[in-house]
């Protein structure tokens, strides 16, 4: 639904030059009395209501829709589709030029939003028109759209009508996901060394339904999809997927001078970059529980069992998660060691090379649990080529 | 065709037509060519070709070079009508500048404007009903250009590229998004629709346009009231050549005389007993003004100007012919009509000449239009009389140096000769004889002819000596002067009279037009009252009518031969193509031309205030009402009403239809009105949603926590809509952005409750709980710190 917010009547730049003239038209006939000169006063008088007039009735009665995709990767191409549907009986709709507004959540006031026009040559009596404008947003973060300006100048463009619609919408940025290097497995191996693998049954028989399949001997009845079989004249039956995997605590630090310098920024986004890319294959592959936090002005822990939901949520959080320069690290690896079963890998992704035995984190050691676990914690530091071995951003 | 060639030729049209009425203006012949010219060769060699165009440097030195020019002629010429020709043609000189410029949407402007001011010069120097077809022709392909050169632009903005779709991304300070992208941003075409029906479309909206505009057109041309001030026209008259009519002949330096088609006035005859339309059925000459003194080929006159009133009818006198003109723009103050006259309405404009008995303007705006009428007893049985009566006998002054001028015996030998010869043996009482003896010799029987290319003649003699000795061939004039001199130089007192004969019928407008062309001079002869003839006159055979010949008479003379006759009134069923002109030229000129003051209060302003007027009594009428209202309820009754007159009546019609006009905006009122107090009064939509699942009460939970920030969700709005549009609404504050999300994770799992079966497990549901605790505390914080 649109909340009509302003709408609003203007002469367009060149208009003024007209309008100029046809005031010296009009001050000479009716000084001098030429008819003809009055004449032609009416025929530029006649253009320019009905253009006034035009361009009032053929905004009336628009309504514009947008639609935005759900999340996107930040790089990846962005496709906005602006629907404008004409409510009116009629009269058609022409030259409408939808300017949609595109501002990310964080940036100052000052900053001009981003906009995007696109024109709808003609949109007749209750129908609908769809256009669409394309780029890639290359910052992760929170943008918002809106309001979106309908204007026309038709048929003369002499006179602007504009309404501007109330049609906010947010689209989320998640962090660009890149890829894990094959260190990256044999290192998170090196790190699971020696623990116990727990496996989770998932699904409601004997694993994550998967999809159909025909018939074999030896399939169990049990697994037999009746409504399918009936439907196709042959028997059809449910295919299951069992997957284990290892739980993982994935705990990313983001932290930054106070002046920080591009080569921070730029750890900073290796270092979100790099976490998203693992939540991602993590949650890909199911069957496995993860516990992700961050640290970036508080302290905040997302746990759950590797879904399309939970990386959604965690992806959310990269994807605002701003660094600064009082990371709480200690806390929330405090809360992360509370969690974690014995058995669950811990990486830490940091942009600061963190000593585990300094002076903020020692209060953690006296706890023996805790202790016993710290030597699991696999540190990755962003900062340093060591990054490379990992991770290759896209 | 391309859009950008459409738009290109249409300019280029535009300007050339501009051009053109510009040069009909100038009466200039040059410049339409020229004009048409440039324009195709530049739309030739500059847009479509592009082998030759201005740079901006070479641009700026032509204008500069044009202005120059310009202001030349402007200092040349210090009347102010040549000044604007000398400003029309800087307009025209820019405009050639700019067609062989390449086209951006600046200079397409800069056309437009150009040829438009052109238009409007051009306005101030034009009259012809043929520059009105044309601005129409204007109009039409300037509404037509600029509805084009928007599409153009709105496009070559929107995309760079014709197209049903178009995209422009902009991003902050006026950067192209894809700088700050790092991408580029291109236009998807969802929605295609065919080329025809938007063609079709603009084809509409044209014809659409058009008729509002040339309505609005006529409404600001009726309701912009004159001032009656101004003397443009005037001056415009003035400068106008005007070829035909002179109120002085100077022969031999007229040369080759060209006929113009000009009209002059527009005549009618009214039979002032009848009030029927009385039709001539021989050629009527309208006198303009009389010449009486001749030097050397040079004819003026000499009279001292007397101002009186025109002599008014008497009670008795019958068979008098109103005479009625419309007369255009001239550059002389004489007016034409037929006489004697009578004067018919006291008219302050007319002035009378009686020693000459010339007619003429009385204030000094001689070249506008006029209306006006006057009697006449100078027509008798469709024919105009061939003697009238003089109101004033000449005084001897002027019988013996000017009507009786002499004629010098040396310089006319032979006009003298062959006058004497024709009236030798007459009788020298009989002037009316002798004067007509004389009109039949240079008529018919000296073997002169009628040229309106007269031969080169001798510079040592007189023209009209050599007319009538070596060269017999001329105009009226020389047939005319002629006549005098041979009248005079027989003793007869003559003079020379200057006006029209000849008028073409038009049945579509019931006048006479009578044109430039119809210029002609011919020869009265004054009559003393003991020398009028008795009974008939000879050749006329009419009796010569009662009246007051106490002063004298005067007798016409026509000695130039074959001329063409008026058209009767009632030849030709149809009117040919010359008549539909004439009648459109009658419009225009009596419509549009000529609406000052005076016309426009009596022909609009004052009927629609005598119409306002009179509706408001009849609505006011309380008895009419009553028996309107008291025959309707017998009709409803099925009885006859009382009033059995006339069964529609115009004015029960209006009030009719104001009356249900009124009624339809008071319904239209009260339905608004009632559409408005109904929303005010209509209760808040209820944002709890009914499940009456306990397992979604988390939901109902949160919507009441956002029912306490007024966040309620709408009737048509879904749960999850319900949710975007509030994460929506946080994203936008700093303080509540971090829970912007919860909204929509909770919606998600009450949709997996509510319709998925799904039961949440203990660590979703302390998710959810914590969710809404932190959206609570955000909620909470965000009006402390706001006080």
């Amino acid at each position: 639904m649109n909340l009509l917010r302003q709408r609003k009547t203007s002469i367009c730049l060149e208009t003024w030059y007209y309008l100029v003239v046809m005031g010296f038209i009009l001050a000479g006939a009716i000084l001098r009395e030429i008819n003809l000169l009055i004449v032609l006063f009416g025929m530029m008088v006649g253009p320019l209501l009905y253009n006034w007039r035009a361009v009032i009735v053929t905004t009336r009665g628009l309504q514009v829709r947008r639609r935005t995709p759900e999340a996107i990767c930040a790089g990846d191409l962005l496709v906005i589709d602006l629907e404008v549907a004409n409510t009116r009986r009629f009269w058609a709709s022409w030259l409408i030029v939808a300017e949609d507004m595109l501002r990310r959540a964080g940036d100052p006031r000052w900053m001009k939003p981003w906009q995007a026009g696109v024109l709808f040559s003609h949109i007749p009596p209750g129908a609908t028109r769809k256009c669409a404008y394309q780029g890639r947003l290359p910052l992760r973060g929170r943008y918002q759209f809106g309001p979106v300006r309908l204007s026309t100048r038709f048929p003369l463009g002499l006179v602007r009508r504009t309404i501007i619609l109330e049609h906010p919408s947010t689209l989320v940025v998640y962090p660009r996901v890149g890829r894990l290097t094959p260190g990256w497995t044999r290192r998170y191996g090196e790190a699971s060394h020696g623990s116990r693998r727990v496996t989770h049954r998932q699904g409601l028989m004997e694993g994550d339904y998967h999809g159909l399949r025909d018939y074999r001997s030896g399939d169990s009845r049990r697994w037999i999809h009746w409504r399918t079989s009936a439907r196709r004249g042959e028997l059809m039956v449910k295919q299951f997927e069992q997957q284990r995997n290892q739980d993982l605590c994935l705990l990313v630090d983001l932290w930054q001078p106070p002046n920080p310098s591009p080569k921070d920024l730029k750890s900073v986004e290796l270092a979100v970059s790099f976490a998203a890319t693992i939540v991602s294959d993590r949650c890909r592959r199911a069957g496995s529980h993860l516990i992700t936090g961050t640290a970036t002005k508080t302290a905040v822990l997302s746990r759950g069992p590797a879904s399309h939901a939970l990386l959604q949520e965690v992806m959310e959080h990269l994807a605002v998660a701003e660094a600064c320069p009082h990371s709480p690290l200690p806390e929330l690896l405090d809360q992360a060691l509370d969690e974690i079963r014995t058995a669950t890998s811990l990486v830490l992704v940091t942009t600061r090379p963190v000593d585990l035995a300094a002076a903020p984190f020692l209060r953690l050691w006296n706890d023996p649990r805790k202790k016993a676990l710290s030597h699991r914690i696999l540190t990755i530091d962003c900062s340093s080529p060591q990054l490379n071995e990992f991770f290759q951003p896209e | 065709m391309s859009l950008e060639r459409s738009l290109q030729i249409c300019m280029a049209a535009m300007a050339a037509l501009a051009t053109l009425l510009l040069g009909m203006g100038e009466r200039n012949s040059v410049l339409p060519i020229l004009a048409v010219g440039v324009a195709a060769s530049s739309v030739y060699f500059v847009d479509v070709r592009r082998w030759i165009y201005l740079n901006t440097s070479m641009a700026n030195l032509a204008g500069l070079a044009a202005l120059v020019a310009s202001l030349w002629d402007y200092r040349q010429v210090p009347r102010e009508e040549n000044q604007l020709l000398a400003l029309a043609n800087l307009l025209i000189y820019l405009q050639c500048v700019l067609l062989y410029r390449q086209k951006t949407p600046r200079i397409y402007w800069m056309l437009a404007l150009l040829s438009l001011l052109q238009v409007a010069v051009a306005t101030v120097l034009n009259l012809s009903i043929w520059f009105g077809v044309l601005l129409l022709v204007y109009l039409l392909l300037a509404l037509a250009t600029l509805t084009i050169f928007l599409i153009f632009r709105e496009q070559q903005h929107y995309a760079g590229a014709p197209g049903e779709t178009a995209v422009r991304v902009q991003g902050s300070h006026g950067r192209p998004l894809e700088v700050r992208a790092g991408a580029s941003f291109r236009p998807r075409n969802l929605s295609p629709v065919s080329d025809h029906a938007v063609r079709l479309g603009v084809l509409r909206q044209m014809l659409r346009m058009t008729t509002v505009t040339l309505l609005l057109t006529a409404a600001v041309f009726v309701f912009v009231p004159r001032t009656g001030g101004g003397a443009w026209g005037e001056k415009l008259a003035s400068a106008q050549h005007v070829v035909g009519f002179s109120e002085s002949v100077e022969l031999g330096e007229l040369g080759e005389i060209v006929e113009n088609p000009e009209e002059v006035l527009q005549m009618r005859f009214i039979d002032q007993d009848t009030e029927l339309p009385y039709y001539l059925s021989e050629v009527p000459l309208l006198r303009g003004t009389v010449l009486t003194h001749y030097n050397k080929g040079k004819w003026s006159s000499h009279t001292l100007m007397v101002k009186e009133s025109i002599p008014a009818p008497t009670a008795t006198q019958h068979g008098l012919v109103r005479q009625e003109f419309r007369i255009a723009r001239l550059s002389t103050s004489t007016l034409f009509a037929i006489h004697p006259l009578l004067k018919h309405d006291e008219d302050a404009r007319l002035n009378f000449d009686g020693q000459s008995e010339r007619l003429y303007r009385g204030q000094s705006r001689y070249s506008y239009p006029l209306d006006y009428s006057l009697l006449t007893s100078g027509l008798y049985g469709g024919r105009q009389l061939p003697i009238i009566p003089a109101l004033h006998g000449p005084d001897p002054h002027l019988l013996k140096f000017h009507l009786l001028q002499p004629v010098d015996p040396q310089a006319f030998r032979g006009l003298r000769q062959m006058a004497a010869e024709v009236v030798n043996g007459r009788d020298s009482a009989d002037i009316v004889g002798r004067a007509q003896a004389l009109e039949r010799h240079l008529q018919k029987l000296g073997g002169f002819r009628y040229s309106l290319t007269p031969p080169k003649r001798d510079v040592n003699v007189d023209p009209i000596e050599d007319f009538v000795v070596t060269h017999r061939v001329g105009h009226c004039e020389y047939f005319a002067s002629a006549l005098t001199l041979m009248l005079r130089s027989v003793d007869i007192p003559a003079r020379m009279c200057v006006g029209f004969q000849g008028a073409d019928w038009n049945p579509l407008t019931g006048y006479y037009h009578v044109r430039q062309w119809h210029a002609h001079a011919w020869v009265e002869v004054y009559v003393r009252p003991d020398q009028l003839p008795k009974g008939t006159i000879a050749g006329a055979k009419l009796q010569i009518p009662a009246g007051d010949w106490s002063e004298g008479g005067w007798l016409r003379l026509n000695p130039t031969p074959e001329f063409e006759g008026v058209q009767s009134p009632v030849a030709g069923n149809f009117p040919s193509v010359r008549q539909l002109l004439d009648y459109m030229e009658h419009l225009w000129s009596g419509y549009v031309l000529s609406l000052d003051s005076r016309r426009q209060h009596e022909g609009i302003f004052d009927p629609i205030k005598q119409g306002t007027a009179g509706i408001v009594a009849v609505l006011l009428d309380h008895q009419l009402w009553t028996k309107t209202l008291h025959n309707i309820w017998k009709l409803m009754k099925g009885e006859k009403p009382d009033d059995t007159g006339l069964w529609f009546n115009w004015r029960a019609a209006v009030i009719t239809f104001v009356a249900l006009t009124l009624l339809l905006f008071l319904y239209r009122l009260t339905t608004w009105l009632v559409r408005r107090l109904m929303r005010l009064a209509r209760p808040p939509a209820k944002g709890a949603l009914s499940a009456k699942d306990a397992e979604v009460e988390f939901y109902r939970r949160l919507e009441a926590l956002l029912a306490q920030r007024k966040l309620i969700r709408l009737p048509q709005q879904t749960q999850r809509e319900f949710a975007l549009r509030v994460g929506d609404e946080l994203a936008t504050d700093a303080r509540t952005i971090a829970v912007a999300t919860i909204p929509r994770r909770i919606a998600e799992m009450f949709y997996r409750v509510r319709f998925g079966k799904v039961h949440l497990l203990p660590p979703q549901q302390e998710s959810v709980d914590r969710g809404l605790a932190e959206l609570a505390a955000a909620l909470d914080e965000e009006p402390a710190k706001g006080r």
